[in-house]
């Protein structure tokens, strides 16, 4: 038992003695001064990068409402732009600049002058004639509004007077115009008149046109002084801001010209080349006229202009020269009357000029006004505007091929892009549009030096879906495509520097662009981006 | 500030942890039947003394008072997070192993509890009554390995399938337990008894549930979250605050906190032992099954069956504006808020107990020397969570009694234990470990926990220690 009992307490200390070196050892496994400041740490990461359903505008990137996709009741879309080519207002052809008068004259005076004692002097007329903006004449002008300003003085009466202003053919209301200016003597007067409402009519029947009478009457009211006359009258009479609502009269030929507007296409704004084929391309011009003229337009010149595709000029025949617009007549004042013209397929060669996938449509565009040029009655009214307006409108019935469209964005991977072991990328497109495409993104730098390319070799990432015949050429089944992408970390680290990608797609109708097809606002294109992606990160 | 609050809720915890006395979730204390405390993991064990009280030490002489605390991690050890390199002895992390050898959900675990008071007198040699107060906090954090693995590997090993986070979260309870215990001989085979316990709760979390997957699409790669969680709280509003925000507990706050008795609950342990001759004996009892009912300062989080999947950035609206606005991206992150927002209610409830089962068979070698078998089952997140020890129990003379423990648990086989209680006429120490490696390799160890203890005892008797 005591042999036992000693083994027991050796067995104890040993333990113990063990217990105690362990101890000793594992306390470096606690401190953590130890501890390595930096790691590795290689996550494998999967994540939907990108998941966009694609309508046709998306595509064409074109958001501008006058630039529209308009749908049938089939939801068959056409492309439609409009465009103000010219546009004027009344304001704008008849302003009417400060007319200054500058009345002078001399009138006597009989007899004593004592005080209270007033004496006519006889009536003294100056006839005015209007300066008129191209020299147009006016038989009657209603103002919205108007100045009739004095600055009255006399170099030599003695006496107070009172002018009196008359002009009968200016009447407000049918009560013509007639005011008093008092006059005191030694001093200058200034004095104006509001004309706002005020109907004027002038005197045409002379050689000179738009000529205005108006008559002065001057009472010199007595002060007991001399009797000096004669006496000399200086009126400094203007009209100032005129603005009519309504004019009536001979407006001649006035001058419509506008250089070289354009209609943007903005659907082509970001293409390279290639060729559409539109079944039936039209263009339609509109002039809208609400004033009392007759207007003939000659538009001189009418192109389109592609700076990728050859010809790259098409002139736009089927215009009609001269191309004469009607005018309401008096019994319509305050409507307008549309004149308009269509250029298709039939009449023009409008088609040649869509071919070539011009950015723009140009147009000159010479006008005059009264053409024969014979004495006439026109009229314009203050909101009287003369305007032409152009629309291209593109069914999306028919094919393309070799259409490279393209876009630079601004782009920036990061400076830590190179922490990725590698990355992939997983293309998914569900294609809706009866179109191929191939797809291309170009890393560039800020110098536009390209880095690299997403896809090596270039192919074809969106198949055509699968169309009908005619006449709907509806697409009855998507085409799905799956193209994938790895960045290995060689090419990652050429990345760092990029700042811009380029985007490039080339788009064909099936077939090689030889199958037609139609474009309906249901169609779409799903496109998917899934991305992987392990990463070398040293914390 | 707000960490200062958080140290002094530690600083209490740990002021608390030195009074923990008879908490009986080590399995090594279980075979020290000398120890009055040990019935405690089946109330049909008769106590060896007619009479016992606990803790008077740990009143008068705090230095000498009992403790138990158990601190265990299921997913991974020490040395399998942090490793040595033998050419400098640097330290540097690894989560390859830990990510490697973690199961399907894994538990941080974090037990203390301590007896403020307990006795018990024996009647007639046939009866057995006892009374004990204790003060008890669990606190367990569940992490599922697919959690770590993604946060470690990244999601694509999960390219086709899904994430799962089933059972991610945190339950606590910290509660006061009266306990009123009565076991009762049969005959001179089967012995019965039960203790019926009064709870007083006074702080929790309840994480009811928690089914949180993450899958990746295998051609889109498109993420899709799926969230269906519910989690109550009931802490007072100015704990909360310590926690989660700048302010802090004055003295008074603490005492509201520990003399709340407002969130009653019930629980009880029901046991048996069956002697089937000399040599062998069987035991078998459920523990703790009851609830708290939660009524002050109660919260409940939920969100229900939430899904969002993240399909990527759309990208018309890059080439409409040509660059991707600010704006998408916020859209996206308030739209992703939006769903998962958790949905915050005042709202009583009931949290069950950590029910455990426990299974024995003793085998007396002689009168002195004796093995045992326990297995212990802890049912939570309706699962049973099995916990097996073997052990070899000597009594010398009426001065020690010795145990040697082997058990597995947590996903753990490397858990040797020992035991010792210490008598001194009617004074009783005890201390015991299922795990004494976790004093000698720290590192390459789960399971720590140290149970330390003081009784009196009375009309003990050291005839037959080990025959109930």
């Amino acid at each position: 038992m005591n042999r036992f009992k000693r083994f027991s307490i050796v067995k104890f200390l040993l333990f113990l003695f063990i217990s105690t070196i362990f101890i000793s050892c594992y306390k470096d496994r606690f401190d953590m001064d130890l501890l390595e400041e930096h790691g590795e740490w290689n996550p494998d990461v999967a994540a939907p990068a990108i998941y966009s359903n694609l309508t046709f505008k998306d595509i064409l990137n074109d958001y501008d409402d006058n630039n529209l996709f308009v749908e049938d009741g089939s939801h068959f879309l056409y492309l439609v732009y409009w465009n103000k080519v010219y546009s004027r207002s009344a304001a704008e052809i008849f302003s009417f600049a400060p007319q200054n008068v500058n009345t002078s004259f001399s009138f006597s005076v009989t007899g004593t002058l004592p005080y209270g004692l007033d004496v006519a002097a006889p009536p003294y007329t100056t006839d005015y004639a209007f300066f008129t903006p191209n020299n147009i004449i006016v038989d009657e002008i209603d103002l919205d509004s108007g100045r009739f300003n004095f600055i009255v003085n006399s170099p030599d009466l003695n006496h107070n007077a009172t002018i009196n202003v008359s002009i009968p053919s200016a009447t407000l209301n049918g009560v013509p115009f007639s005011e008093n200016i008092d006059f005191i003597a030694g001093s200058s007067m200034n004095s104006f008149f509001d004309l706002s409402g005020y109907k004027i009519l002038f005197d045409n029947s002379g050689a000179t046109k738009n000529v205005l009478h108006i008559t002065y009457t001057v009472t010199v009211h007595g002060s007991g002084g001399a009797n000096n006359s004669p006496y000399q009258l200086n009126l400094n009479e203007s009209f100032t801001d005129l603005s009519f609502s309504k004019i009536l009269g001979d407006f001649k030929q006035i001058n419509f010209d506008l250089p070289n507007d354009s209609i943007k296409i903005r659907m082509n704004n970001n293409n390279i080349h290639g060729f559409i084929d539109f079944e039936n391309p039209m263009i339609h011009v509109y002039a809208t006229n609400s004033f009392g003229m007759p207007i003939r337009i000659n538009i001189t010149d009418f192109h389109s202009t592609s700076g990728w595709n050859a010809p790259y000029d098409v002139v736009v025949t089927g215009i009609p020269v001269p191309w004469d617009i009607n005018a309401p007549s008096v019994a319509q004042m305050g409507d307008s009357v549309t004149t308009e013209f269509h250029l298709t397929k039939a009449n023009s060669n409008v088609w040649d000029a869509i071919a070539i996938a011009p950015q723009w449509f140009v147009a000159d565009i010479a006008g005059i006004s009264n053409p024969t040029g014979a004495p006439a009655s026109n009229f314009a009214l203050a909101d009287s505007r003369f305007d032409i307006d152009a629309k291209v409108e593109l069914p999306l019935h028919g094919k393309a091929w070799d259409l490279i469209i393209g876009d630079t964005l601004d782009f920036d991977l990061g400076e830590d892009i190179d922490v990725a072991e590698y990355i992939d990328f997983r293309i998914n497109t569900t294609n809706g549009f009866p179109v191929d495409a191939t797809l291309q993104l170009y890393f560039m730098d800020k110098f536009n030096n390209v880095l690299d390319s997403m896809l090596t070799p270039q192919q074809q990432v969106i198949n055509a879906a699968l169309a009908g015949g005619a006449p709907d050429y509806l697409v009855y089944q998507s085409s799905h495509k799956l193209t994938t992408s790895r960045f290995e970390k060689s090419r990652l680290t050429n990345l760092k520097n990029t700042e811009k990608v380029f985007v490039k797609a080339i788009m064909a109708t099936p077939q090689n662009g030889n199958q037609i097809v139609k474009f309906y606002s249901f169609y779409g294109l799903e496109v998917r981006v899934g991305v992987r992606a392990k990463f070398n990160v040293i914390y | 500030m707000k960490k200062i609050n958080i140290i002094y809720l530690i600083i209490t915890i740990a002021l608390l942890s030195p009074f923990v006395s008879s908490a009986q979730d080590d399995m090594t204390t279980y075979t020290l039947s000398t120890v009055p405390q040990s019935y405690y993991e089946n109330p049909g064990q008769m106590p060896l003394c007619k009479f016992h009280i606990g803790c008077l030490p740990a009143i008068f002489v705090p230095v000498l008072s009992s403790d138990f605390t158990s601190i265990s991690n299921s997913g991974f050890k020490y040395d399998d997070l942090i490793h040595q390199r033998k050419q400098n002895d640097s330290l540097y992390f690894d989560f390859e192993d830990v990510s490697d050898g973690l199961a399907k959900k894994n538990y941080l675990i974090l037990n203390q509890q301590f007896e403020i008071l307990s006795f018990g007198f024996k009647i007639k040699r046939m009866h057995y009554v006892s009374l004990s107060l204790t003060e008890k906090f669990r606190f367990r954090l569940t992490y599922p390995r697919d959690l770590i693995t993604m946060i470690w590997k990244g999601n694509s090993q999960f390219i086709g399938s899904e994430a799962d986070f089933n059972g991610i979260g945190a339950d606590m309870t910290h509660y006061r337990e009266l306990a009123i215990g009565y076991t009762y001989k049969l005959d001179t085979k089967w012995t019965i008894g039960g203790r019926a316990k009064l709870l007083f709760g006074l702080s929790n979390i309840w994480t009811k549930k928690s089914d949180v997957t993450l899958a990746v699409d295998e051609d889109y790669y498109d993420l899709t979250a799926n969230s269906d969680f519910q989690m109550y709280t009931s802490a007072p509003e100015n704990v909360y605050n310590t926690l989660f925000e700048e302010d802090s507990m004055t003295l008074q706050d603490y005492k509201d906190y520990l003399f709340n008795f407002h969130n009653p609950g019930f629980g009880i342990d029901l046991g048996a032992t069956y002697k089937i001759d000399d040599k062998w004996s069987v035991g078998a009892s459920i523990i703790d099954f009851g609830y708290i009912f939660w009524k002050t300062d109660t919260r409940r989080y939920s969100m229900t069956d939430k899904s969002f999947t993240f399909r990527g950035i759309d990208i018309a609206q890059f080439i409409r504006n040509d660059s991707l606005q600010k704006d998408a991206f916020d859209q996206l992150v308030d739209s992703i808020a939006n769903i998962f927002k958790l949905e915050e209610e005042n709202k009583h409830y009931a949290s069950p107990l950590n029910t455990k089962i426990y299974l024995s068979g003793y085998y007396n070698i002689s009168k002195k020397d004796r093995v045992a078998a326990i297995f212990r089952g802890e049912i939570y997140e309706n699962t049973i969570h099995p916990a097996f020890t073997i052990a070899y129990n000597r009594v010398f003379g009426r001065i020690l009694d010795v145990s040697f423990s082997y058990s597995y648990m947590n996903r753990d086989f490397l858990n040797f234990g020992m035991g010792a209680s210490f008598r001194f006429g009617p004074f009783q120490m005890f201390l015991s470990t299922d795990n004494f490696l976790a004093a000698i390799i720290p590192y390459h160890t789960k399971n720590i926990n140290v149970h330390f203890g003081c009784n009196y005892v009375f009309f003990y008797k050291p005839s037959s220690p080990l025959l109930r």
